[in-house]
């Protein structure tokens, strides 16, 4: 840690180390200073006395020399004594001068002098010891003779004499010898106030250096801070995810991201009990899960995995404020997570997101994936539709599907059942495909015949079980589904044109749909590849029970489909047989004896016998002696049993041997009769007679 | 709804037999019910159905078929809470089944057991629901998978 | 071997958590049928592990499972409920239960949230 603060303030702690070095030097410096300025104001002091003593000397000698002769005794000897004094301290001090030793200072402590070094006063010195030192002698050999003796008073003489001339050259050589030590002096001082002041400046510098330096790193670490904030702000600003912590207290932090803001529609969360913003949401029993739930996550014993499952705020409906001052309903995800620090569940981390439009378009996507795309091919197939027809198609389509679903529902107590329900199924669809197919509703055509192929499919399975018609179940609700969804647009569509619904409860048309059958006919004969004229006279359909209509115009629809698929030649056939390139089929309905007669009759190439008892053969219908010992009428009415086709393939319209055995069970229910007039290669006429309304029996809606 | 999604339920119904150790039990041919007409047995569990789907499956048969198999489980009580409780469970175990084959998105609630009622079961609406007949011993039974 | 008591009103459920493929490790010490019967038999049979239903008579699991996390401290409780709601389950957490599988449960979901606890219990 502490090399890392070395690192980190590395410049800091150099700077403030410098400066107390700078300032210690300093410190040091003034003690040194103080020291030298102390010594040379001695020096000075001591030249100065030197000044001051080779006056004294001058004078003591002149004051001794009057009082030997006139003076008393005592006061001669004091004179003396003062001039001997005088010039001990001279001769000392000059020496130390000179040489460097121990002298007494001015106040009579004992100093050490060095030598003087400097030329001036070196020469000064020099030439003062060159006076003195002869003097010197002088001064010693009159204090060692006696007083009052000859060589006394010649000495005394001697001396003053030598004063005299002397005493002023002296004088100057100390005087030069003070003034350069006192030019010493200042010039030292003066360096020394330099190097001082130096060295202040420097400190000062040093200083203003670990101020800007600091100022500097504080401004820098300041604006890294602003800059984190300001990303941070950025980050929470921008995230689409409304973000928030909670602590402990389930108190929300003072930082959160500007969506939570937005999504709930007001402006200041911080410090905010997050309980207060979830009870203006939900109510008070989800409140309390929500609070119970938080805390388990608070609770680090519970595996988060285990909690995070148990969310109850996955998925809210709320009322909120919107901008306009209204309320929007939405639709939110909280979403909470642990925030783990050093092993601690600090705080929770709450992340919100708005997705009502999420939720909006996953429902939409399911409703559309439901629809599959039905709706439009289906709205541009019923555009063109007559809507009255249209509605009664689906009207008995609808009870033909639950006819179907009643055959499935019948108990089966053996494999012949399950055989016997896909025959009777596959009549039933068989009369839905044909009346979609007269209507021109090719999505419905589409869907029955996938319908008969299932069938058929399960026809060739060996050993039939009850769950092998599962598929066959789930195609018939959605059959179900096909015709409820056509209902519904036919609602949609007709609902202003109130009289369709009218028509849709009528039992059944008024007249026979002459327009449809002209259209079927000529849809088939066009993918046939062949022409073909419908000739209609059918005065006596409204002489039909009202019950009964829709079931004879299904058999009329049956027996046209019939004609051109198998009666109908194609045009080059037919003009190599000398007839009109286009076939004629001729609908007649006539009244006899309260019986009405309907006939279908086309000029086509017929019945053909041998084909009939091959066929019937083929399909295993019957073996072939059988077929051998049946008379031709019998031939004939082979083409009304079930399973029998003449067709080579099955398409839409024929080849499933059902049309026929259809009409012969619906003109059964009617308790009519059918017959049969053929010409090979010049006509077929297929006739039902049915007993007019008295007689007839009431006929079930599906069959 | 698709084969797959409902032969999930009579898997789970045969497996549940099988569990029980009791023979195979036979499907029968599926149809569809309106879903305004509900048709139930003597005992019926109901297991709702939210989630990705959404309504509920149903499994409903009489009360000798279910005396049959408390018997043949070696419990003597045949109170109707046992009942209950066995229904109950075969209803839980064809819709768990699914819940593992659908994953966690179909989400299925505790069953409710009823006696006759049919006019307790609501199913969606606008839905025919599927109705698979099956037929155990000489019982027939019911599963009817009502699904959005 | 895991000593484990069994708590459901059920006797299917009983039976089938008995029975469950997988669970050799564990031994059933107990079952009861409701939460006081269960917490008599915590008593006696100091269980390591305890599956226990939310909803049943006389007392509900909600009830019996912070009586019984306080009669056996170090026991694991597994709530193995057709849980009806997210709230449910967070208060049988917060009382004290330690994991939850939904009925119906399949053998497996079983013996994972079982073992699962099972490795958190303290060795002995």
């Amino acid at each position: 840690m502490f090399s890392g603060l070395l690192g980190k303030y590395r410049a800091v702690v150099i700077s403030i180390a410098m400066f107390i070095i700078l300032d210690a030097g300093v410190l040091v410096l003034n003690f040194y200073i103080s020291s030298q300025l102390a010594e040379d104001a001695s020096n000075v002091n001591l030249a100065g006395r030197q000044r001051m003593l080779s006056q004294k000397t001058a004078k003591a000698l002149l004051d001794y020399q009057d009082l030997e002769v006139n003076g008393s005794k005592a006061s001669a000897d004091a004179s003396l004594e003062e001039l001997r004094k005088a010039v001990a301290l001279f001769d000392s001090t000059l020496n130390a001068f000179a040489k460097g030793g121990d002298i007494k200072g001015a106040s009579g402590e004992q100093l050490f002098l060095k030598p003087v070094s400097t030329p001036a006063s070196r020469t000064a010195v020099d030439k003062s010891m060159a006076i003195w030192q002869p003097l010197k002698q002088d001064f010693d050999a009159l204090f060692a003779s006696e007083v009052g003796s000859e060589k006394h008073q010649r000495l005394l003489r001697k001396l003053v004499g030598e004063e005299r001339s002397f005493n002023l050259s002296l004088l100057t050589l100390m005087n030069d010898l003070t003034v350069d030590l006192e030019g010493v002096a200042r010039q030292k001082s003066e360096t020394l106030r330099m190097i001082q002041a130096g060295a202040i400046t420097l400190a000062v510098l040093n200083f203003l250096l670990i101020l800007f330096h600091f100022i500097g790193q504080l401004r820098r670490s300041d604006a890294e801070t602003e800059q984190a904030r300001n990303e941070t702000a950025e980050i929470l600003r921008t995230v689409r995810e409304g973000l928030l912590l909670l602590d402990r207290d389930m108190i929300i932090g003072s930082q959160y991201s500007g969506s939570i803001s937005d999504i709930f529609g007001q402006q200041e969360f911080a410090g905010m009990s997050f309980r207060t913003l979830l009870k203006s949401l939900v109510v008070e029993s989800d409140m309390k899960t929500a609070e119970e739930y938080i805390k388990l996550l608070l609770n680090g014993s519970v595996k988060e995995n285990l909690v995070v499952s148990l969310n109850p705020l996955s998925d809210i409906e709320v009322s909120l404020p919107d901008r306009s001052g209204g309320y929007q309903v939405k639709h939110l995800s909280f979403r909470f997570n642990r925030a783990i620090d050093a092993g601690q569940i600090r705080h929770i981390l709450v992340t919100v997101l708005d997705i009502t439009e999420l939720v909006a378009l996953r429902a939409e996507l399911e409703r559309a994936s439901q629809n599959s795309g039905m709706q439009i091919s289906a709205l541009k197939e019923l555009l063109h539709v007559d809507k009255e027809a249209l509605v009664i198609f689906l009207r008995e389509s609808e009870s033909s599907l639950a006819a179907i679903n009643d055959i499935l529902k019948e108990r089966t107590t053996g494999a012949h059942d399950y055989h016997d329900k896909i025959r009777s199924a596959f009549r039933i669809m068989h009369r839905i495909k044909g009346d979609a197919s007269g209507l021109n509703l090719p999505q419905i055509v589409q869907a029955a015949h996938g319908f008969e192929e299932q069938l058929r499919a399960l026809e060739g399975v060996e050993k039939l079980r009850g769950g092998d018609f599962l598929p066959l179940t789930l195609a018939l609700n959605e059959f179900f589904r096909l015709i409820g969804d056509m209902k519904d647009i036919l609602d949609a569509f007709s609902s202003p044109v109130a009289n369709l619904r009218e028509a849709a409860k009528r039992p059944g048309p008024a007249q026979l749909d002459v327009a449809m059958l002209e259209r079927l006919a000529s849809r088939i004969a066009v993918e046939q590849d062949k022409e073909v004229k419908l000739v209609i006279d059918a005065p006596a359909f409204d002489l039909i029970p009202t019950g009964q209509r829709k079931v004879v115009q299904d058999c009329i629809v049956q027996l046209v489909r019939n004609s051109v698929v198998h009666g109908i030649e194609p045009r080059d056939e037919r003009v190599l047989y000398g007839k009109e390139g286009a076939g004629e089929i001729r609908i007649s309905m006539q009244q006899d004896n309260g019986q009405i007669r309907v006939s279908v009759r086309d000029d086509g190439r017929g019945i053909s016998i041998d084909k009939v008892r091959e066929r019937a053969v083929q399909r295993g219908m019957y073996s072939q002696d059988d077929i051998d010992s049946m008379q031709p009428t019998r031939i004939i009415s082979l083409i009304f049993e079930p399973g029998f086709s003449t067709a080579d393939k099955a398409d839409e319209h024929s080849g499933r041997g059902v049309g026929m055995d259809m009409v012969k069970a619906a003109i059964q229910q009617l308790n009519g009769r059918i017959r049969v007039a053929n010409r090979p290669s010049r006509y077929c006429e297929i006739s039902f007679v049915i007993p007019g309304e008295a007689d007839a029996y009431p006929v079930a809606e599906a069959v | 709804m698709e084969k797959e999604s409902i032969e999930v339920f009579i898997d789970s119904l045969a497996h549940f037999y099988r569990q029980v150790g009791v023979g195979e039990v036979q499907v029968g041919v599926p149809y569809l019910l309106d879903s305004r007409t509900p048709m139930v047995s003597d005992f019926t569990g109901i297991i709702g159905v939210s989630g990705k789907r959404r309504g509920c499956v149903y499994f409903s048969c009489p009360k000798a078929m279910l005396s049959y198999i408390l018997t043949s489980m070696g419990e003597r009580d045949n109170s109707s809470e046992h009942l209950c409780d066995l229904v109950g469970e075969i209803a839980n175990t064809i819709a768990g089944n699914a819940r593992k084959e659908f994953g966690a998105d179909f989400m299925i609630s505790v069953p409710v057991v009823i006696q006759g009622e049919p006019e307790r079961i609501h199913l969606p609406d606008n839905t025919r629901c599927v109705v698979i007949p099956t037929k155990w011993k000489s019982y027939q039974s019911i599963i009817v998978v009502a699904l959005e | 071997m895991k000593r484990l008591m069994i708590v459901d009103d059920s006797l299917i459920i009983r039976r089938r958590i008995k029975r469950a493929h997988g669970l050799d490790e564990f031994s059933v010490v107990g079952t009861a049928s409701n939460g006081e019967e269960a917490v008599a038999l915590a008593r006696q049979t100091a269980p390591d592990l305890i599956t226990i239903d939310l909803t049943m008579p006389h007392m509900d699991g909600i009830e019996a499972i912070p009586l019984l996390a306080s009669i056996c401290p170090d026991a694991r409780i597994l709530v193995v409920s057709a849980l009806a709601d997210k709230a449910t389950a967070i208060t049988a957490l917060s009382r004290g239960a330690h994991g939850f599988v939904c009925k119906p449960f399949t053998d497996d979901e079983l013996h994972d949230a079982l073992s699962e606890l099972a490795a958190d219990l303290p060795a002995r």
